[in-house]
């Protein structure tokens, strides 16, 4: 995209005009604020002339309040124009034909040079280029002088091409070969102009001709003849008609036109010569030398052509703030043709060092670079955005999960409190249960026995002896048979060893009887059968007695009714 | 830096966007640990609320009355257990009494605590004891002898250790229960009117410490034979005593005395009343032969008729007294009981949780 606002820079031999254009609407510029500086162009001072024109441009930027990028010019003395024909040949391998012609053409090393092209014409069958070359210290001397004075050139274009512009952006209606001459200082622009093509001349035939001749004439130094040139050609001086000083401008100037007819009519030929135009219907003249007296007659009368004094501002509208432009607008017309963008078809034309251009174009890179570190910053901002999505949903999900276990976790928290002072009550209910049961189990088995002899008779015990089991016996659970009950740790078993007898009353004399052995062992299941003996053992019986019968044996005691 | 001058915004920017670059990258690891823990987090939830929600019982309010109702009954289950191994009477009060007024001095001075021990009128001071414990032996013997039961001479009632001087202060509540019980013992025997008292053991009482005092005689094992043996103390068989550590601490005593199953049957009934928590932890029988067989006719087929003689050997013997087919026999009896001192365990006693 670009700016509509143009600084235009047209460093001439001998002035610096600066001028500030917009587009007030497509095609139209306007010229906001112009100033120009002169200088001495004399050929003395050749090297001091990138000074000169800074500081011309410094003088005219602060008029103008010009900063910022600017479009510069070179003026023609300083740019070697050629004009290159080959066969036309496709648009992408064209740059580098074209730098073969330029090594040809160009009589300098082309690193010690700055060179551009612009098509001229391409028929399909020919191609003919124009070369436009600066020296690469003329151009980064400008560059510097101009950036010291706090502005950045952007673009140089050859003033002849600038020139070409000019008139294609105020005379689009002239058609046919027409002559297009700005006279500067140092030297004069010949431009031939036939519809799209056109052929630039530059020769040194310029102001400083005229000058140089008054000094030569009058024996006085270059300022000096400049300065009463000046005065003379711009109806400035007190001089009388008849004073020699006069005369010898006046002699110098047309000395001049005359020069310059000739220069017009050897160009002219070769040119028609050369590309086949015709003669130029029309010429204009523009530059400092259009300021001569009478020079558009005089040419016009030794040409037998029509001359016009070149309109630099016949498109242009001037902005009250640049009023002055129009005083100066024969030296206006290299700065207006800066101010014309490239056309849509044509190939940006810059004159620019290398180095700035590399500059140039690492700035014009620079968005670029800023947008794919933004696009790079944003690609990582995805990854962000899903972790911190992660983050977001896995904390949701960890709340709404959090919100179901809190109560859960009380619920457990209370019920496993519970739950321990269950079991610990348990322990407690288990250690003592067995107690608690077999507290009046003694008396119970007692009363237990009793009942079993009474329904035997006739028998009692005589001894009861508790054997204790092994301390290493394992202790074994039981089912107690009550349902949810708990099971509690039984005691060894136990043993009773009893002894007693047994009276056979029916059968005194008998040391044994069937009687007894009934009874004996009606007693023995007797003892099976009480819920406090699991089994009886070591039955042992003594029948040495009469009508007694001794027993001893070991009767188990039910785990289940621990004594 | 050359660079950077010439292009100072352009290379602040870059810079800017460079950091910017970086901290999203530690923006990215941070943001991704965090990711990576909050999962593992929300991981560790799930596995939880899985976890509680397979537990068994599922935690929920249902479950939870239910687990209460179950703690409710098992409290009262305990409840009605320690209460039925309290016992009850003015022997067992005495006892809650005197144990209640020496557990409460443990944090007292000296003076506080004899006055305390002095309105409770309990011993607290050896002589105290002592004096209580000859009291307590003059008055078993003058019972013996009233009851017509042959003791030995020179009978302590298992205090034949303190019959000169009290016992150490640290052993005077436990010596003093000893007292208690041993006076019940004799008691509960004297009512049964056993022909002869061969002894009254008890277990050595221990020190504050838990440890057993310092024996100044042999010690006679349960369930061993000790007729004629004049000592005080037994050891209590560890097969058969109802304690069990952290829930029942037990003293176990032990009478051996001389009669018939009738003195058994009258001891035991007395014991299963438990006016004091006695429980009968064994009990022994081993005849004594040469006794007269016609001093005294049972009715045949009674409890008394368990051990001893058989009444159809002394029966219709009177006219002529011919030798009796069975002699009459008095049995020597060993039983052993246990005092039960149930353990106060706090928690028990709490209600369900809310």
């Amino acid at each position: 995209m670009t700016s509509p606002r143009v600084l235009a820079v047209d460093s001439g031999a001998g002035h610096v005009a600066c001028g500030i254009f917009n587009t007030a609407k497509p095609g139209r510029l306007v010229l906001e604020q112009f100033a120009i500086e002169a200088f001495t162009s004399d050929v003395a001072h050749e090297s001091q002339w990138p000074t000169l024109v800074g500081q011309s441009l410094a003088a005219a930027a602060k008029r103008t309040g010009a900063a910022g990028s600017s479009v510069l010019s070179v003026p023609g003395h300083l740019t070697l124009t050629k004009f290159v024909k080959t066969p036309a040949i496709d648009k992408t391998k064209r740059s580098q034909v074209i730098q073969f012609e330029a090594q040809q053409g160009i009589p300098y090393p082309l690193a010690e040079v700055v060179w551009d092209y612009q098509v001229v014409s391409d028929d399909g069958l020919d191609l003919e280029v124009m070369l436009a070359v600066v020296k690469l210290d003329v151009t980064e001397a400008l560059c510097e002088a101009v950036r010291e004075e706090g502005l950045s050139a952007v673009a140089i274009t050859p003033s002849t091409l600038a020139l070409y512009r000019a008139f294609k952006y105020n005379y689009p209606d002239v058609t046919g070969t027409t002559l297009l001459i700005n006279i500067g200082a140092r030297s004069a622009n010949l431009l031939f102009i036939d519809g799209n093509r056109f052929f630039v001349r530059t020769i040194p035939l310029a102001g400083n001709s005229v000058t140089q001749i008054i000094a030569d004439e009058l024996k006085q130094d270059f300022a000096q003849a400049e300065n009463l040139k000046l005065q003379v050609l711009g109806g400035n001086s007190d001089l009388p008609a008849s004073s020699p000083a006069r005369a010898a401008v006046m002699t110098a100037a047309n000395s001049f036109i005359g020069r310059l007819h000739l220069e017009i009519t050897r160009s002219t030929v070769n040119y028609r010569r050369q590309s086949g135009a015709e003669q130029p219907a029309v010429i204009y003249i523009t530059g400092g030398g259009a300021l001569l007296p009478s020079i558009e007659l005089t040419l016009a009368e030794k040409l037998k052509t029509r001359v016009e004094i070149f309109d630099a501002l016949r498109n242009v509208d001037v902005a009250p703030a640049a009023v002055g432009a129009r005083n100066a607008s024969a030296q206006l017309a290299d700065l207006v043709g800066l101010a014309i963008p490239a056309g849509k078809d044509e190939k940006a034309f810059t004159l620019l060092p290398p180095a700035i251009s590399a500059v140039l174009a690492f700035r014009k890179q620079q968005p670029f670079f800023l947008a794919a570190a933004v696009l790079l910053l944003a690609g990582l901002v995805l990854p962000i955005v899903h972790f911190n999505d992660r983050v977001n949903t896995a904390k949701k999900q960890t709340i709404e999960i959090e919100a179901k276990l809190n109560p859960l976790r009380s619920l457990k928290a209370a019920q496993d409190a519970d739950l321990q002072r269950i079991e610990s009550i348990r322990k407690e209910i288990t250690a003592i249960q067995s107690l608690v049961e077999s507290k009046s189990n003694w008396i119970n088995f007692f009363t237990d026995l009793q009942q079993r002899l009474v329904k035997v008779e006739d028998v009692w015990l005589e001894k009861l002896q508790v054997l204790r089991a092994s301390s290493d016996q394992p202790v074994v659970a039981v089912d107690t048979g009550n349902a949810g009950a708990l099971s509690a740790p039984v005691p060894r078993v136990l043993r009773l060893q009893l002894s007693g007898r047994l009276l056979d009353k029916n059968n005194p004399l008998s040391k044994v009887s069937e009687d007894s052995i009934e009874r004996v062992k009606l007693l023995i299941k007797s003892f099976g059968e009480s819920q406090f003996i699991s089994s009886v053992e070591q039955e042992n019986f003594n029948l040495t007695q009469p009508g007694i019968l001794s027993f001893d044996f070991i009767l188990v005691v039910n785990p289940k009714k621990p004594l | 830096m050359a660079s950077f001058k010439s292009y100072p915004i352009f290379y602040s920017l870059l810079a800017a966007l460079g950091l910017a670059a970086v901290g999203s990258g530690w923006c990215i690891y941070e943001r991704s640990q965090t990711a990576h823990s909050s999962a593992k987090a929300l991981a560790k939830k799930r596995l939880e609320l899985t976890a509680l929600t397979s537990s068994q019982p599922t935690p929920s309010e249902a479950n939870k009355a239910l687990v209460n109702a179950d703690l409710a009954r098992s409290i009262s289950a305990l409840g009605q257990m320690r209460a039925e191994l309290k016992g009850s009477g003015p022997a067992a009060e005495a006892l809650l009494k005197a144990k209640a007024a020496y557990g409460g001095t443990s944090s007292l001075t000296p003076d506080e605590r004899s006055k305390l021990l002095r309105e409770a009128k309990v011993p607290y001071e050896p002589t105290h004891l002592f004096f209580n414990i000859a009291t307590f032996v003059e008055s078993m013997r003058e019972k013996a002898q009233a009851e017509k039961i042959k003791i030995k001479a020179d009978e302590r009632f298992g205090f034949t250790t303190y019959a000169s001087a009290g016992p150490e202060r640290e052993l005077i509540p436990q010596v003093y229960r000893q007292r208690q019980v041993a006076e019940y013992l004799l008691g509960a025997l004297f009512q049964a009117a056993p022909s002869e008292l061969v002894s009254l053991q008890r277990e050595r009482p221990a020190d504050s410490g838990g440890n057993p005092a310092k024996p100044s005689a042999p010690t006679a094992r349960s369930g061993s034979t000790t007729v004629g043996t004049n000592i005080d103390y037994f050891d209590m068989d560890s097969r058969i005593t109802a304690r069990v550590p952290g829930f029942v601490g037990a003293s176990a005593f032990r009478l051996t005395f001389i009669g018939d199953t009738a003195s058994l049957r009258t001891l035991l009934n007395k014991l299963a009343t438990f006016e004091l928590p006695l429980v009968v932890r064994g009990v022994e029988v081993d005849p004594i032969i040469k006794v007269q067989a016609t001093e005294k006719v049972t009715p045949a087929n009674t409890l008394s008729s368990i051990f001893g003689t058989s009444p159809a050997a002394t029966a219709a013997v009177e006219p002529v007294k011919p030798k009796p087919l069975v002699d009459k026999v008095l049995s020597k009896f060993t039983v052993t009981v246990e005092l039960i001192d149930l353990v106060d365990t706090t928690p028990t006693e709490a209600t369900p949780t809310p």
